[in-house]
């Protein structure tokens, strides 16, 4: 044999090991500490690219996460990462501009899909944050740097006062009413303790103190005034600001202009080539989405925003409605049932168990909102997850008021017959043969990822030919639908009264307050 | 005429025919009609031990559509395996129940699922015309812990693990999360 066949294979030979070894050695997974919590770091197949559980990473971050077709967003204060979404994350490691800073555009890989498991990228993550991302023996370790407090400036004036907290980065923030005064916590932040006069006539003083790992602001307010904060990025050289309006025009006590909306995610069963349940030509899939309509009618008339796993005829997957859910403040999915033979009927609202949530970070936040004492990190908490009984307040008002459609109205009348002795005159309930029960349950897939309050509906029975009755009757099923959706909003009622309200900011601060 | 024998009986040609007739007397011999006797009669040790009965448990909807109705019945499997014994508790399940007041939670001439045994877990692969059926939330939790039930009814199994067509199943039909295995403590 010729000694270049002999090297070339012998080349090739090494090639090949050298290819395999390289397959073999990379991790398929490493432990990422964030911020004192320890996360899974994955790399999909083929490549060194880390991606981490995108809900792990926010709860853990500290960020506010919303998906929707194409983007992943994160929030932190005035900064607004929206990474690029693809089905696959296998080319979504190989995607080269995937993530947008407050609208420009950077490099960075894509956020993508794996076995239906929402995963972003950590390093992109990491970049878009300007944080940074270390990986040692122990596994990768992602680090924030705080944001210091530069200076506190103060706009005072007949109409209000403001105060702006400017920070050399951007800075995730809570706030609250403690008695008379206003508190802005922000967490990981450092600064100086200072008191600052303001001398407005709403806002005379603000005081500054260092807390464990984060930095409280003071505001005494005068007295039947309210506020509202919302944050603007750092940019071309302006530092991050975080703003506090005061104002007697303020009724509500705490208004957070930079939160989202209260949403409310209605995932009708079924779809596409899945007709779900179906008798006598009635098709879950048609009967649920017309439902869902209704009830997000009702409910976008009261301010507030609706999203639908579909709203139309498509099909969507478990993946899908999952992750429609993580987004949702309240997530109603809304099914029937049908057994031949049977004589059930009824409705059924049901809620998992508290101790159900299949994903680990979830229950942990969980666990962590009920049990943590101090206010900052419980509001921080509450807005990424609501404690595990939340979605047992979500069912009763629903049940109570559809209990309320299955009775009589006057339920005494045919107890006592009218002294004429005419026959007594019976009074019929808004629905028929309608019956409610509530159940806690487990294993209902759709509720497993919903952070919030959830439940399934199932609102009949097929099969039933007294729910088949009302269920084919739109006047029924209008009344049914406005039902759910004031129990609904009965549950919201608290969190609407704080978020719905408060006018927006429309002057720039102009003097400067004295340390 | 002897002269014309004797020519023709060489020792070699003696060797040659007495071969030739030994395979014709054997040819003969393999092919010829076989008496026809009276078969004996199959005794307890040609059959070998008697399997006994399995007394099983099996668990359908009652009529109501939210509880179970429970049927016993005794049944022979193909063999004494967990796996010959879930197979024919699994079948049996199939064929619904025969008294009033109880309701089959699949067709009865559904296909069989490939049933395994797995130590003290027995791993149900069912073929997608199961999980593609939709009954809502409800019937469906009777249809997994039916069958959860039934089979947990065998002695030594402790939990019952769903796929389908070999692949893990994120749920039964749509509601029941099934990515992990089910237990008795589950379907109480």
């Amino acid at each position: 044999m010729k000694p270049i066949f002999v090297i070339s294979r012998l080349i090739l030979s090494a090639l090949l090991v050298g290819v395999t070894a390289l397959v073999f050695a990379q991790p398929s997974s490493k432990l990422l500490r964030v911020g004192g919590l320890s996360l899974r770091a994955v790399f999909p197949a083929g490549t060194q690219v880390a991606y981490a559980d995108a809900s792990d990473l926010a709860v853990a971050l500290g960020l506010q996460l919303q998906v929707s077709q194409g983007a992943v967003t994160l929030v932190q204060g005035g900064r607004i990462l929206r990474i690029t979404l693809l089905e696959n994350v296998a080319s979504a490691a190989n995607y080269g501009w995937g993530l947008y800073v407050n609208g420009s555009n950077q490099r960075g890989q894509a956020a993508g899909y794996q076995a239906g498991q929402l995963l972003l990228p950590v390093r992109t993550v990491a970049n878009g944050l300007e944080a940074t991302l270390a990986d040692d023996a122990s596994g990768l370790v992602f680090n924030v740097p705080a944001a210091k407090l530069q200076t506190v400036r103060s706009d005072t004036s007949g109409e209000g006062d403001r105060v702006v907290f400017e920070f050399t980065r951007d800075v995730g923030f809570t706030a609250r009413l403690d008695g008379q005064d206003a508190v802005l916590n922000f967490p990981a932040a450092s600064g100086d303790e200072v008191n600052y006069e303001v001398g407005g006539a709403f806002v005379k003083t603000v005081e500054v103190r260092r807390g464990q790992s984060v930095l409280e602001a003071r505001v005494p307010l005068a007295n039947g005034v309210g506020f509202s904060t919302y944050a603007r990025p750092a940019a071309n050289g302006v530092p991050a600001r975080v703003v506090l309006n005061v104002s007697s025009s303020f009724t509500r006590p705490e208004v957070k202009l930079q939160d989202r909306q209260v949403k409310v995610v209605l995932d009708p069963a079924g779809g596409g080539a899945d007709a779900g349940v179906s008798a006598s030509g009635l098709r879950e899939k048609d009967l649920m989405l017309s439902f869902a309509r209704l009830i997000g009618k009702r409910l976008a008339t009261s301010g507030v925003q609706v999203r639908y796993t579909r709203n139309g005829d498509a099909n969507v997957s478990l993946s899908e409605r999952k992750q429609a859910s993580l987004s949702s403040d309240v997530f109603i999915s809304l099914s029937l049932v049908g057994l031949n033979g049977s004589s059930g009927s009824g409705s059924t609202i049901m809620t998992l168990a508290p101790d159900a949530a299949r994903d680990g970070l979830l229950a942990k936040a969980r666990a962590a909102l009920e049990t943590e004492t101090d206010e900052s990190r419980r509001r921080l908490l509450s807005d990424v997850v609501a404690v595990g009984g939340a979605s047992a307040l979500l069912a009763e008002p629903i049940q109570n008021r559809l209990l309320a459609l299955a009775k009589p109205p006057e339920a005494s009348s045919t107890t006592n017959p009218p002294a004429n002795g005419q026959t007594p005159t019976v009074s019929e309930p808004a629905i028929p043969g309608l019956s409610v029960q509530s159940l806690v349950v487990s294993r209902e897939a759709v509720l497993e990822m919903a952070p919030k309050a959830a439940a399934l509906i199932e609102l009949g029975w097929l099969s039933s030919d007294t729910d088949r009755v009302w269920l084919s009757n739109p006047e029924s099923m209008r009344l049914l639908a406005e039902t759910i959706a004031e129990g609904v909003l009965e549950y919201l009622a608290p969190v609407l009264n704080n978020a719905l309200t408060g006018p927006k900011p429309t002057s720039k601060p102009k003097t400067t307050g004295k340390p | 005429m002897l002269k014309f024998f004797a020519r023709w009986l060489t020792p070699f040609n003696i060797i040659a025919l007495l071969f030739l007739g030994g395979v014709a007397t054997f040819r003969w011999f393999q092919e010829r009609p076989l008496a026809i006797g009276v078969a004996p009669e199959i005794t307890e040790f040609m059959r070998g031990p008697q399997r006994p009965a399995l007394n099983l448990k099996l668990y359908f909807a009652a009529v109501d559509g939210r509880n179970f109705a429970i049927e016993s019945r005794n049944i022979r499997t193909d063999g004494e395996t967990l796996g010959h014994r879930a197979d024919g508790t699994v079948r049996e399940w199939l064929k619904g129940p025969t008294a009033q007041g109880a309701l089959p939670l699949l067709p009865r001439d559904s296909a069989p699922p490939g049933v395994f045994a797995r130590k003290d877990s027995i791993v149900l692969d069912l073929p997608k015309s199961w999980v593609q059926r939709r009954m809502g939330r409800t019937a469906e939790w009777l249809y997994a812990c039916g069958l959860t039930n039934t089979l947990l009814g065998l002695e030594g199994v402790t939990s019952i693990t769903f796929l389908s067509e070999g692949k893990p199943l994120e749920t039964l039909a749509g509601h029941v999360s099934t990515r992990t295995p089910f237990t008795a403590q589950e379907c109480k």
